[in-house]
């Protein structure tokens, strides 16, 4: 086992080195410099490329930022925030967007899990229906049509909460990005759920729980959901690191200070820095979240670990 | 899973509801005297002597007291200066401060704060993107050599022989130096407060001081919400009526208007089609004439663009009223008459530096037959039967080229217009490259004076260089700001733009830009800059619904 979590560990280490590196070639690549200021003269934007070392060979940069991100520097915004650490930047933002993720998993998880398993359990009755058509609305219904809707109607039309995020206010101002994020989730679960109930209820043992006369509520807590849990777990990690990242388009109706808008506002400007810290931080997140599966797969299903050939 | 479990888990939920409910109540918004304003962009720094930007300095206004500030009619009045005097040579300011000027922690303001801002704008370690305030717009004494490091910091010209007396000498006149003046990158800069701060000055709430009527109260750097209180040791703090304010980034214009309609914000900026929605609206307040939008060529590499009769026809061909009224809708925008806009700059006698609209309808009117005849003439001095241009836009100019393109190629027959929609990045990084064939620029006024715009066609400016060459016009340019009799100065200016656009063609003028902006009728007295780009909220009021 700890051979198998030293090899996955490594293969997560050398990948994010390689992802930082080609984030140091496209960026070398994208045309015009950070610093857009049309009222800067040629002198001055040479000094500024100079104090930051920007005329460095881009290799010796990969190293230098390698070396300084051992020891926890991400470099500083060059023209989005003149001179603020990216680290501070990213603190302030990362708190919105997890919360309002979190949130949104928490919310969506509920219901998908509540929807999933009432539609398992009334399969092909009008329940199963209904609940199956409002998952498959919310999976192919982009989730910033959803903010739109709510934004328009319970923002402005009906005027119940706040139309942007408010940091004077963040839960009231929270509620209908975090109900819009949701509903994707609610909707992807909600038919993982019934699918894997429905084929734990078919399988051999819950037949035969049933044949000795099991409640269905026995039956549903200590069979189905337990059974059927485990890939909407998966589903659900994936889902997370997805809302985590933050979602740019909600992010901009709401105007919710998050790492998304950071992430496209640096890339317009070629803040360098914040963009390379930005995508590593993305892919650490993708990175991190495979590593726990493929380690809890590995627990669970020894013939994950095992590949077939340590047996 | 016994019943127990559930009991639990449904007590969780009810109790998780409760507090939810409970924050819901608790969380009230700031109300009463608190204005809220939204409008694009996010300030790219709260450190005053690095803002060069009119984003930044929207925000930093608030809490950043200056020698001026604005009124509400868009002129100015003396905000921390008491009262100044100008030597005969117009090259020497003694600006005399308020007595009883504090921070927002209590500590007094010298003079010699002022001193520390403008040294730290053009000391050549803090690179701040402010320091060609002094060396383009107003030459401060040895500002050149100081920020190349030749000079120390101490030979700059500005000086405080005592705690309530500032001297500013100059290179040259400048007879706009108020508005310089009233920028926040010119409030006072507190030395022991910076050096306590460090790396972290001006980046939360805790490391900004305050010199205005207004304290930063809730800021994370590149903030979409910036939130501001009272500033009790203000020194016209018993003047000042709003409580707090809030200023936040609107992603679009339907956000803004949305917000507006709901009571969410107060003053917002609404252009185009909006902009005609709102056209009734009683509380509409336009500003025009702080911007110009022109096309210019490359004058070293494109052939074309060297030939004068190509650059008439080109001048000829663009019905720039449709412009105004069809893309534009007439919101805040103007057909530009050469390179100065109407109604921006006024000479001694109040009256408009424009005095003649018409005066370069020769060469900038619209006359397609005209065009068609400098055309064919040109092409015969190229020994070419078409052409092909290139136009660099920035990205957000879409719909305007493709109307640029569809008059001038309609106009113009053999001629292709190609336009390149670049992001902004690239759109500087191409023009200060020389890459381009024909590129449209649109220039803000620092100031409301001709200069302004037309400085950026010396020879030696950055703004786009080798679009434009003339010796004559260079020289005019120099005695212009070297003049100190205001209508002399005015005279030659005008000699100057006569140059560029009546003997040179060298420049196509298209539309005057402004602002305009939505208010809410319970907010009185706002002031603002002359373009109406940087509004001011120290004596505004609001006044209750009810």
């Amino acid at each position: 086992m700890k051979k198998y979590i030293l090899k996955k560990l490594a293969l997560s280490v050398v990948t994010l080195l390689l992802i930082i590196f080609i984030l140091f070639l496209l960026m070398e690549l994208m045309p015009g410099s950070p610093f857009n200021n049309p009222k800067l003269t040629p002198e001055q934007k040479e000094a500024l490329i100079r104090s930051y070392g920007l005329d460095k060979p881009v290799l010796q940069r990969y190293f230098l930022y390698l070396g300084n991100m051992l020891k926890g520097d991400f470099g500083i915004s060059y023209s989005l925030s003149i001179n603020t650490p990216v680290l501070t930047l990213i603190r302030s933002r990362l708190p919105v967007s997890m919360g309002i993720g979190v949130s949104a998993m928490l919310v969506g998880s509920a219901a998908g899990l509540a929807i999933g398993f009432l539609a398992a359990f009334h399969q092909g009755k009008a329940a199963d229906v209904i609940c199956m058509i409002v998952s498959v609305i919310g999976i192919s219904v982009p989730s910033y049509i959803f903010a739109i809707a709510l934004s328009y109607f319970v923002g402005f039309r009906w005027n119940w909460l706040p139309l942007l995020y408010d940091f004077r206010s963040p839960v009231i101002s929270s509620v209908m990005p975090v109900l819009s994020l949701s509903v994707m989730v609610m909707s992807v679960i909600a038919r993982f759920t019934r699918d894997e109930a429905i084929a734990v209820m078919k399988s051999d043992y819950v037949m035969f729980a049933r044949s000795q006369g099991i409640s269905n509520r026995t039956l549903l807590f200590h069979y189905v959901i337990r059974n059927s849990i485990m890939q909407v777990i998966t589903v659900m990690t994936l889902l997370l690191v997805g809302l985590l990242t933050g979602s740019l388009v909600t992010e901009q109706i709401f105007s919710i200070p998050g790492i998304g808008f950071l992430l496209s506002s640096a890339i317009t400007v070629n803040d360098y820095n914040v963009v390379i810290t930005l995508s590593f931080l993305y892919a650490a997140i993708y990175v991190v979240a495979r590593l726990f599966l493929d380690i809890l797969y590995g627990i669970i299903d020894p013939r994950v670990r095992l590949g077939g050939n340590e047996r | 899973m016994g019943d127990w479990k559930m009991k639990k888990i449904l007590s969780l939920f009810l109790f998780l509801t409760m507090c939810f409910l409970a924050v819901f109540v608790c969380e009230g918004s700031e109300e009463g005297q608190e204005l809220n304003y939204m409008r694009r962009g996010r300030p790219s720094t709260m450190d005053a002597q690095y803002a060069a930007d009119a984003t930044s300095m929207q925000y930093l206004v608030l809490s950043n007291g200056r020698l001026f500030q604005y009124t509400t009619e868009g002129t100015l009045e003396p905000q921390l200066a008491e009262s100044y005097e100008v030597s005969d040579d117009g090259c020497v300011y003694t600006f005399h401060l308020r007595e009883g000027l504090h921070y927002s922690n209590g500590e007094a303001i010298p003079a010699e704060d002022f001193v520390f801002a403008f040294r730290r704008m053009v000391d050549p370690v803090a690179a701040s993107p402010c320091a060609y305030i002094f060396q383009d717009l107003c030459h401060l004494k040895n500002v050149n050599e100081v920020n190349k490091g030749e000079l120390p910091l101490e030979e700059l010209g500005v000086s405080a022989p005592d705690d309530r007396t500032l001297v500013i000498t100059l290179e040259k006149p400048c007879p706009y130096i108020a508005h310089i003046l009233a920028l926040p990158c010119c409030a006072p800069c507190s030395r022991s407060f910076l050096m306590k701060c460090g790396n972290d000055y001006a980046a939360s709430p805790e490391t900004m001081l305050s010199s205005g009527p207004f304290i930063v109260d809730r800021y994370e750097p590149l903030a979409l919400q910036v939130h501001y209180v009272k500033n009790p040791e203000y020194i016209d703090a018993d003047r000042v009526s709003l409580s707090g304010v809030s200023i936040r980034e609107a992603s679009n214009m339907q956000q803004s208007i949305m917000c507006y309609e709901s009571g969410e914000a107060d003053v917002i900026p609404v252009q185009g089609e909006f902009a005609v929605l709102s056209r009734d609206d009683p509380n509409l307040l336009s500003h025009t004439g702080g911007g110009s939008s022109y096309i210019v060529g490359n004058i070293l590499d494109c052939k074309a663009w060297q030939n004068r009769n190509i650059r008439i026809a080109l001048n000829l061909s663009i019905n720039r009223k449709a412009i105004v009224s069809d893309l534009m809708y007439n919101s805040g925008v103007a057909v530009l008459p050469g390179i100065v806009p109407v109604n921006f700059a006024f000479d001694p006698n109040g009256e408009d530096y424009v005095k003649d609209p018409d005066r370069y309808k020769e060469i900038c009117g619209y006359d397609v037959e005209k065009a068609r005849e400098y055309w064919e003439k040109g092409l015969k001095e190229l020994s070419v039967s078409s052409l092909e241009l290139e136009l660099l836009l920035e990205s957000s100019g879409a719909k305007y080229s493709e109307v640029l393109k569809d008059q001038l190629e309609r106009a113009l027959p053999g001629l292709t217009i190609t336009p390149r929609l670049v992001t902004t990045t690239q759109f500087i990084d191409m023009s200060s490259k020389k890459d381009f064939e024909l590129a449209v620029y649109v220039w803000g006024a620092d100031f409301p004076d001709p200069y302004s715009f037309l400085e950026t066609f010396e020879s030696s400016s950055s703004i786009i260089p080798a679009k434009y060459k003339n010796e004559k016009y260079d020289e005019l340019m120099i005695e212009a700001s070297l003049e100190t009799d205001r209508e002399k100065r005015l005279q030659l200016l005008h000699q100057a733009e006569d140059l560029l656009m009546l003997e040179d063609a060298g420049v196509i003028p298209v539309y005057s830009s402004g602002i305009t902006y939505i208010i809410n009728e319970h907010i009185k007295d706002i002031g603002s800059n002359f373009s109406g780009s940087i509004l001011e909220f120290t004596y505004t009021q609001k006044e209750s619904a009810s």
